[in-house]
């Protein structure tokens, strides 16, 4: 992948070009195969996960604090009301795994359309009936196709945006070890949350 | 002005390949030991006389490290036959006795202990709030509705909830004939989980048509949510938190109070807290710890600040014990082993990937370059780059442009971001951490 980077000592029409070369580049290179990229396995790509409330807070900090919006991706079909695309805003912790290893997962695979409305991570909100504050208020977890896989459903419906049935393709790329990225599969628990990933456990 | 192209392979990505593992190397399997705990002190155990203290359901009890807590004795127990589950949830009344949840993965229990014995009622659903009427029958939440156990004539009565797909919990007796209860509204297409909406209904405990006795409303982001209703005297307290969901703030938490037909707020809270009971004229609170979240126990003082008479959670639910419900064991949704030709791409466990800071979203790349030229100022030796979608296709939307600080292939983000918007506080609302 060859990309062109632009000094901003440019001048605007130095700009327009280069802005036009890089379209260029950059559709080439979003075009090419999977092999054209590899997961970023270090311990800033997939950091260690915590476990249990005490542990989210000591990892995260606060819940629905500026930190847990402050990294985000481009998901196309992501809005819920009309299919469109939507930046999805996470904790900057998560900035690599989600960014990096997940977004372009599915990007790279050429499995966008594998995605189905809606998808979201941060949401300052106590769980219903509860006094306990959703993960999504720290920006640690992801719902994605809930309008297909809604809270209490006991499978995962695969069909994207693209009518196509993808069986588990994005739980897989979410949940769990190699080659998922240690997400945690609300469909494991005993009331069941198939649209629901997030980066801790026991809570 | 100096006209730079600078051709920058996307070299990290490439290098690393050649670097790769595979399959065999696998994620690293870190887990983070929390060093912060939600315990609360521990208190010593009944010698002897428990099982009559709680027959006796005499003080406050709360629920600490798995154990019922008498607050005013400061001695716990461990229920017996609690088998695999997490004690939650204590009401007790020296009228009556004592109550609680015993909260297992799938079926709940409810633990009633009176002074004429012990009885356990298994309930397929989610078990929560048990609450005593001033004539000895108790109501507990089922999620879709409420149970109602006569306690002259040990029947069970249910009252399904007012709205299909609503979630119900924490009853109270408004009196002797009459409950109320939090009635959580169904899920939207927008809001999927969590609270959006709720308001506190009442019905006869023989029956009938419930009847909505608040009129909050959500709107947007904003949702509502009440809690831990408490029947004083002629009126019912409550919590009520408001909140935006995709603002970046905290909620705001509010004492209410429901009384002659009419709900008024009572003070703004500085802070979390939950009602957990009464003593003499003045209400007990549960005040969850920011840093751990455990439970605190305070009393409010005439000066409206908290004396702490205890630790545990009485009607909230206990954080230093994992619900079982939520337990990250026993899931049987993992990924298969085996070939993986639909995912396959291999992994570099060397440097970790880039990461930029993305200012944006603007709508010409002027506004974009002339902010772009105000980071460069401030990062001179840093890469800065105009962006769009086809060039960051990951990192902003099609039709607008962002300027682009590149960050050290090791930089952490949380850090890097924080130390840009204080070189930068104009660009403080609009910036994110991406990858470029």
């Amino acid at each position: 992948m060859i990309g062109y980077r632009i000094h901003v000592r440019a001048v605007p029409l130095a700009l327009t070009v280069a802005l036009a070369l890089g379209c260029f580049a950059a559709s080439s290179a979003v075009a090419g195969h999977m092999s054209d990229w590899t997961h970023d396995h270090s311990k800033k790509g997939i950091p260690p996960r915590p476990s249990g409330l005490a542990g989210l807070i000591d990892v995260f900090g606060q819940r629905c604090s500026d930190k847990a919006t402050n990294a985000r991706s481009w998901w196309p079909h992501a809005d819920p009301n009309d299919g469109s695309g939507a930046y999805v805003e996470y904790h900057t912790y998560l900035a690599r795994t989600i960014g990096y290893n997940v977004r372009n997962h599915i990007n790279a695979a050429h499995k966008d359309g594998a995605l189905y409305p809606g998808i979201g991570s941060y949401n300052c909100r106590l769980i219903a009936g509860t006094s306990s504050w959703s993960v999504h208020s720290w920006g640690a977890a992801v719902d994605t196709n809930w309008q297909r896989n809604f809270r209490g459903q006991t499978f995962w419906n695969g069909r994207g945006a693209d009518g196509i049935d993808h069986g588990t393709y994005i739980p897989d790329v979410w949940r769990g070890g190699y080659p998922g990225h240690r997400f945690f599969w609300g469909l494991n628990w005993s009331n069941p949350d198939p649209m629901h990933f997030q980066y801790v456990t026991n809570y | 002005m100096v006209i730079k192209l600078v051709i920058g392979a996307v070299a990290a990505v490439s290098a690393a390949a050649g670097m790769l593992s595979g399959m065999a190397g696998g994620v690293p399997v870190a887990e983070v030991n929390a060093a912060p705990s939600a315990r609360c002190p521990a208190v010593r155990t009944f010698d002897r006389g428990a099982p009559r203290a709680l027959a006796a359901g005499g003080g406050m009890w709360a629920v600490s490290g798995g154990k019922l807590v008498s607050v005013s004795t400061s001695r716990s127990m461990t229920p017996a036959g609690e088998g695999v589950g997490i004690v939650r949830h204590v009401a007790a009344d020296p009228r009556a006795g004592t109550a609680y949840v015993i909260d297992r993965a799938g079926d709940d229990e409810l633990v009633v202990v009176t002074s004429e014995g012990t009885r356990r009622f298994s309930e397929p659903a989610e078990v929560t709030h048990p609450t005593w009427s001033a004539h000895g029958d108790l109501a507990w939440a089922t999620g879709d509705g409420v149970a109602m156990l006569d306690g002259d004539t040990g029947r069970i009565d249910r009252l399904p909830a007012p709205t299909e797909g609503a979630t119900v919990f924490s009853p109270v007796f408004m009196s002797g004939d009459r409950v109320a209860a939090v009635v959580s509204a169904p899920p939207t297409a927008r809001v999927p989980e969590g609270e959006r909406l709720s308001n506190l209904w009442s019905v006869r405990v023989d029956g009938g048509r419930w009847r909505r006795m608040t009129s909050f409303h959500a709107r947007g982001d904003r949702w509502v949510a009440l809690r831990t209703p408490l029947k004083q005297r002629a009126s019912v307290a409550f919590v009520k938190v408001i909140g935006d969901a995709t603002a970046d703030r905290p909620p705001r938490f509010e004492l209410w109070r429901l009384e002659g037909g009419a709900a008024r707020r009572v003070a703004r809270l500085s802070q979390e807290r939950y009602l957990a009971g009464t003593r003499g004229s003045r209400l007990v609170w549960n005040v969850p710890d920011p840093a751990t979240g455990r439970q605190d126990l305070a009393i409010e003082r005439a000066g409206g600040d908290l004396l702490t008479i205890g630790c545990g959670a009485v009607m909230v639910d206990p954080a230093d014990v994992v619900d079982p419900d939520r337990a990250a064991h026993g899931g049987t949704h993992v990924p298969p082993r085996g070939s993986w030709s639909s995912l396959e791409a291999r992994g570099h466990e060397g440097d970790a990937e880039e990461i930029a800071v993305i200012v944006g979203d603007f709508a010409t790349t002027e506004q974009a370059s002339s902010v772009a030229q105000t980071i460069l100022a401030a990062y001179p030796t840093s890469e800065v780059e105009v962006v769009d979608a086809a060039m960051s296709p990951l990192a902003i939307r099609p039709g607008v442009y962002g300027a682009l600080l590149h960050l050290p292939l090791q930089a952490d983000p949380t850090s890097a971001l924080a130390k840009f918007r204080s070189v930068l506080p104009q660009f403080a609302a609009n910036s994110w951490i991406v990858t470029p």
